[in-house]
């Protein structure tokens, strides 16, 4: 059984919105609809009491969490929102009724209704690009390279981003393209507490944030 | 989050089907408000018809209801089986009305019993982790309670139109209705508290802005709450609703027609007010969108 999921290091995120854009781009998001989004977090104070400049901010994307046990797959009248074999959370368009139940059961508001074809969408982890070996648009074009894509079953060694051009065998497009980076080899260390995932109601969110000397505003 | 008006619609006609449907099983099984057994069947028959209507309305592919329907853990799922086992039974007790014969007790019984489990199950199927205000079980009896109202209430009103002397029917059906409209009363109250409450398991994050809407200010967590400024219309409307339908109760032990029809109104309003302020408290605990 594999998880796939996205970590994403909030100490190297700097909110460019590039991943937001991408996956536009990648999944033709309609418009008011986001797959994934960013948001600023503070700047809130550093301690009780502090002012500025003793403040902190970090920017955080968010999307479908393909957690281990989604709400959304349980309350779906017609299987149509599934979990797959490799961890994601899916929704086949073609047996949705559009009753949006999932959407109400998500804790994390990242499914919208396609008013057009009027089911319900979210983040598929690019699908059609992780199958052919590719990573998720929203990793692929990290402005900061601050996202990694990966397996959580086969731990932080499997997660990869785009590698640096200068570290490529070529500077040829496709060397480029498609040449990797590990995450552990890229960001700076971390320790196990400074992993960090939204808020858990029994979903179990599998994708992670890593953020260091900084107070994560979650409970997880 | 957005009222959905369809699905409110849809669980107060089921709620008043269903508790209507099962009063009348009560008053078959004591043998009395024999003159009010067909039009109930047909009051309960056309509000469960409306009820379906709403909720296909709510629906963006309705055609496709069958189209891989019976995922057992959803709430929708368990609440087209309790209404399928619902139709079965009423149709089953429209035969024996039909007949002319004394419905049997057993089938009057399954048949109360199985529209409360319809309208716990409608309930029930909102229960969700997700939304504070929504994870409970008082927020499954607010629709038992609604029911427990709505069908004596209604049952009153037809007594009055259908039936000219039934002393034995009428102080049963006035108990019941004075019990459904108390106990719609006092649980209706309990869930606005709940609500009220529920806000404290909603986390802030401080400051944060979302730059896709720059233009929209951070959630006032103090919004989220029965008793704010943009909500607090609704709570009372709730409450009053309930609170005059249970006094219409009280006073509707000789005059059923009038009593019962204002009794039912005033229900009716104050659950798709309840209704209303369930959607308006249905904030999820990641409060950043």
């Amino acid at each position: 059984m594999s998880q796939y999921a996205i970590i994403t290091d909030l100490n190297l995120c700097v909110g460019c919105h590039a991943c937001t854009v991408a996956c536009k781009a990648a999944n033709g998001v309609e418009i008011g609809a986001y797959w994934n989004k960013v948001v600023r977090v503070g700047p809130n104070p550093k301690f009780e009491g502090a002012h500025f400049p003793d403040v902190e901010m970090y920017f955080i994307p968010v999307g479908c969490q393909h957690c281990e046990n989604p709400e959304c797959v349980k309350v779906c009248p017609t299987g149509a929102s599934q979990k797959m074999a490799d961890g994601t959370v899916q929704i086949d368009k073609s047996k949705c009724i559009g009753c949006q139940v999932c959407a109400m059961a998500c804790p994390y508001g990242v499914r919208y209704l396609n008013s057009t074809e009027r089911v319900v969408e979210k983040c598929t982890l690019c699908e059609q690009r992780t199958s052919q070996d590719m990573l998720p648009a929203c990793v692929e074009q990290c402005g900061a390279r601050a996202r990694f894509f990966g397996d959580v079953e086969k731990g932080y060694e499997s997660f990869e981003g785009p590698a640096r051009p200068g570290d490529c065998e070529s500077r040829g497009y496709e060397d480029v393209r498609d040449a990797r980076c590990k995450m552990t080899d890229f960001v700076a260390p971390f320790a196990e507490e400074e992993v960090h995932h939204l808020d858990n109601v029994g979903n179990d969110p599998s994708f992670a944030y890593i953020l260091r000397n900084h107070s994560w505003k979650g409970t997880n | 989050m957005e009222f959905q008006l369809p699905l409110i619609l849809f669980t107060t006609l089921i709620a008043w089907s269903a508790g209507l449907f099962a009063t009348q099983c009560v008053c078959s099984v004591k043998n009395v408000c024999q003159n009010c057994q067909l039009p109930a069947w047909i009051c309960s028959a056309a509000l469960l018809a409306l009820s379906g209507l709403a909720v296909f309305t709510h629906l963006e592919h309705w055609e496709r209801i069958f189209n891989g329907f019976g995922h057992l853990t959803s709430g929708i799922t368990q609440e087209l089986i309790a209404i399928v086992v619902l139709a079965v039974i009423a149709i089953a007790y429209l035969v024996f009305l039909r007949k002319g014969d004394r419905v049997p007790v057993w089938l009057a019984v399954l048949g109360a019993a199985t529209s409360l489990v319809l309208v716990a199950v409608c309930g029930h199927s909102y229960v969700m982790a997700a939304r504070p205000a929504w994870d409970s079980i008082i927020e499954v009896l607010s629709l038992v309670g609604a029911s427990c109202a709505l069908g004596p209430l209604t049952m009153m009103v037809l007594q009055g139109k259908f039936e000219a002397s039934d002393e034995a029917g009428e102080t049963l059906v006035w108990r019941l209705a004075l019990g459904g409209a108390v106990a719609n009363a006092a649980v209706a109250v309990a869930y606005i508290a709940f609500m009220a409450f529920a806000g404290s398991a909603v986390m802030g994050v401080g400051f944060y802005f979302d730059p896709i809407n720059p233009t929209e200010g951070m959630i006032d967590l103090t919004s989220l709450s029965p008793l704010a400024a943009g909500s607090i219309p609704f709570t009372a409307v709730s409450v009053i609703g309930a609170v005059v339908a249970a006094a219409a109760a009280f006073f509707g032990r000789k005059n059923t027609l009038a009593m019962g029809t204002l009794g039912t109104v005033a229900a009716v309003v104050g659950t798709v007010c309840l209704r209303v302020l369930f959607y308006q408290m249905g904030f999820t605990g990641f409060v950043l969108f």
